[in-house]
């Protein structure tokens, strides 16, 4: 079932990328559920993204960011965890799994735990019942 | 400025409940720097509704519209033909905004995507908090530039009361006690002896206890009017 599921990651292209790069060059994959925007920063996501993202027949959206420490942009992580706890109130509002929404903050050295962030958040998912937007996606 | 909060996303929906030309209209001032009602919430209202018409096929049909000022008339009739196109208006501006779009469209439904709260103050990223109720007869330079009437929960003139305790207030213990705030504003602008001084009652019939309030500045008149400032009806 994991193979049908669609996930969208916006991810940080410092950090967060190293990281998901670090585990590949490593041996490891990302699972081909999940499709990858990169941004110079998650504070660049907005709500509205991850609610389109949805829309558009996502299962689930997934910010993954830098260490909120770490940020180039100073706040970039934490405005966007702000954000994703936002629209996870509104789908739970809604009647929308709040579940289906995610944040992930990784440091660059960190490939292994991203990897099996993603897992577990695509375990979870395909354990949930089949978003009512499915297939939205041409 | 004009603090507002926006309602529920299942209560805005029930609201459009057999609608099918949805406008969403917010506003670029007050609402927009509170983040309730400016662009990217209109974007994210919409986005919410649209999820919710998907799912249970509503067939809402969302425009969406952000203004610079919603309670002047000017701004609003920019946005003519899409007030005139939707079946419904959601306005996420403050009352001001949506009541002058409602007087604007008599013919047309408009419904509050927001509540406006108070008038306030940013006090940091996220956090807005009240510090004017608009009573219609500013003291507050006699109380060290801090208002009574809308920071004390009892609007005390003369305080503070027997329930400030540690310098918070008794109504709710993560507020300061305005009249602690005024004492120590007072004391560090060495006018303390302002403390004992006794602050007449106030007059509440020149706040909205007195009924709707109206200003008519003639100096400022365009159109003729008569002496009660009644209002001109295009």
């Amino acid at each position: 079932m994991s193979s049908k599921l669609k996930i969208l990651a916006y991810v940080c292209e410092n950090h967060a990328v190293s990281a998901i790069r670090a585990a590949c060059s490593s041996g490891e994959s990302l699972p081909d559920s999940i499709q990858i925007v990169e941004l110079p920063c998650t504070g660049r996501v907005e709500t509205v993204h991850l609610l389109e993202a949805i829309r558009g027949g996502a299962d689930g959206v997934v910010v993954i960011g830098c260490l909120e420490e770490n940020c180039y942009h100073d706040a970039g992580p934490k405005l966007a965890r702000g954000r994703v706890e936002r629209i996870k109130e509104v789908l739970q509002d809604i009647s929308i799994e709040p579940e289906r929404v995610e944040m992930i903050n990784v440091a660059s050295v960190s490939g292994a735990r991203i990897m099996l962030r993603l897992r577990e958040f695509e375990k979870k998912l395909a354990e949930m019942p089949a978003s009512p937007f499915k297939g939205a996606i041409k | 400025m004009i603090i507002g909060e926006r309602k529920k996303v299942s209560e805005i929906a029930e609201m459009l409940a057999g609608k099918k030309k949805i406008l969403v209209s917010g506003c670029r001032t007050c609402v927009a720097i509170c983040m309730a009602g400016g662009e990217k919430e209109v974007s994210e209202l919409s986005s919410a509704l649209m999820l919710i018409s998907d799912r249970d096929g509503l067939g809402w049909k969302m425009e969406e519209n952000v203004v610079e000022r919603q309670c002047e008339k000017e701004w609003v009739r920019e946005i003519d033909d899409k007030i005139r196109n939707a079946d419904a208006i959601v306005s996420l501006a403050c009352g001001l905004g949506a009541q002058t779009v409602a007087d604007m469209y008599p013919e047309k439904e408009v419904y509050p995507g927001l509540n406006t709260t108070f008038l306030g103050v940013p006090e940091e990223q996220g956090v807005w908090s009240e510090k004017c109720l608009a009573c219609g007869e500013c003291i507050i330079h006699t109380t060290g530039g801090i208002c009574p009437v809308s920071r004390c929960a009892k609007s005390m003139r003369n305080g503070p009361c027997g329930g400030s305790s540690n310098g918070k207030c008794e109504v709710d213990p993560d507020t300061d006690c305005a009249w602690v705030a005024i004492y120590d504003r007072l004391k560090l602008q060495g006018r303390l002896d302002m403390m004992t001084d006794v602050i007449e009652p106030k007059d509440w019939s020149k706040s909205h206890s007195g009924g709707r309030r109206k200003i008519v500045r003639k100096d400022l008149l365009i159109q003729p009017t008569d002496s009660s400032g009644k209002e001109v009806v295009e």
